[in-house]
């Protein structure tokens, strides 16, 4: 028996088929998909586009309050630090100017009530020499 | 080569894309759709690629700078397609290339789309031993006639490595064919 050889031996077909039509039907079938792709790549741009345009809106919009807030906050709530060294430094307002500004409501409330000794008084003006000036306010 | 460029032309302007393209598919379908095959080995894997190349082929026309020839890059997209086609299906079937590829073979002879004889059947049983690289050299130039610079732009690997690929495969395949 002769031994196979490629280069003797009569081409061998792949023995791959089709069904019949089939290179016939295939280009119609290529091209509908392509241009589905086509329609379906516009429609998505325009659809991005119409968000895209929607989100910035709508971000700018929710937006706004929020800008007005901050801008109103950094007009109205100063620190009580900074208003209190102000008014303490910078001002010619007197604690009597302050408090003829505060109804009675407002002055209950920063009202302390602070049950003392007199020792305890005394222990406290002795070690602390300030007091004397408020005394003499 | 003026034709070519001529064409491409056709291919990336909108007034003429469609019947360029058109004639592309006529063209390249019949060589392309026996390359992929030769790869995927069964007829609807090979038509569903077939298709997906086309398209991609389409939608990358825009990126084609014309460096290459229109035939190795699209062979190329086509190679490619088939090659990660099988990667997939190996992967979901958690085997390996080879194993799939022979899970292939054995289902040829019921396939209605393979009409082959003996010989054929065998020659397909010893193609699928060899290594992928083998088995694509292999396929491109005998079943498709390519020339070796052909594959080589196509594979982009050198000649002289395509030649010695072929040789390998040769040797094995005949002594597979000639075992019992």
């Amino acid at each position: 028996m002769n031994k196979f050889s490629l280069d003797t031996h009569p081409k061998i077909k792949s023995g791959f088929t089709t069904p019949p039509q089939y290179f016939e039907e295939l280009p119609l079938q290529i091209l509908n998909k392509t241009t589905e792709t086509a329609l379906k790549k516009t429609k998505v741009f325009t659809l991005n586009r119409l968000l895209y345009s929607a989100a910035a809106i709508l971000v700018v919009a929710l937006s706004i309050p929020f800008i007005m807030t901050n801008s109103a906050n950094s007009l109205e709530q100063i620190d009580t630090d900074s208003l209190e060294n102000y008014l303490t430094y910078q001002s010619n307002v007197s604690q009597y100017d302050l408090i003829s500004l505060m109804d009675t409501k407002e002055l209950e409330f920063i009202q302390v009530d602070l049950s003392l000794e007199n020792t305890e008084v005394e222990e406290l003006l002795l070690n602390n020499p300030n007091f004397e000036n408020y005394i003499i306010d | 080569m003026q034709e070519e460029k001529e064409f491409i032309k056709q291919l990336l302007h909108p007034e003429t894309q469609n019947t360029a393209f058109e004639k592309l598919i006529e063209d390249f379908q019949r060589p392309l759709y026996a390359h992929i095959r030769s790869i995927v080995l069964n007829h609807d894997d090979a038509s569903d690629v077939l298709q997906n190349v086309f398209i991609k082929v389409f939608r990358s026309l825009s990126k084609f700078k014309g460096e290459s020839k229109l035939f190795s890059w699209v062979y190329r997209i086509a190679t490619n397609e088939s090659i990660t086609f099988i990667n997939q299906k190996a992967k979901k079937n958690n085997i390996s290339n080879q194993e799939y590829a022979q899970r292939e073979i054995d289902n040829l002879e019921a396939d209605t789309y393979f009409d082959a004889d003996a010989v054929q059947l065998k020659l397909q049983k010893a193609i699928v031993l060899l290594p992928e690289k083998q088995q694509l050299v292999f396929k491109m130039r005998y079943f498709q006639d390519l020339k070796y610079e052909e594959i080589s732009s196509i594979l982009g690997t050198t000649v002289g490595a395509l030649k010695a690929s072929y040789h390998h495969a040769s040797k094995k395949i005949e002594e597979y064919m000639n075992q019992g």
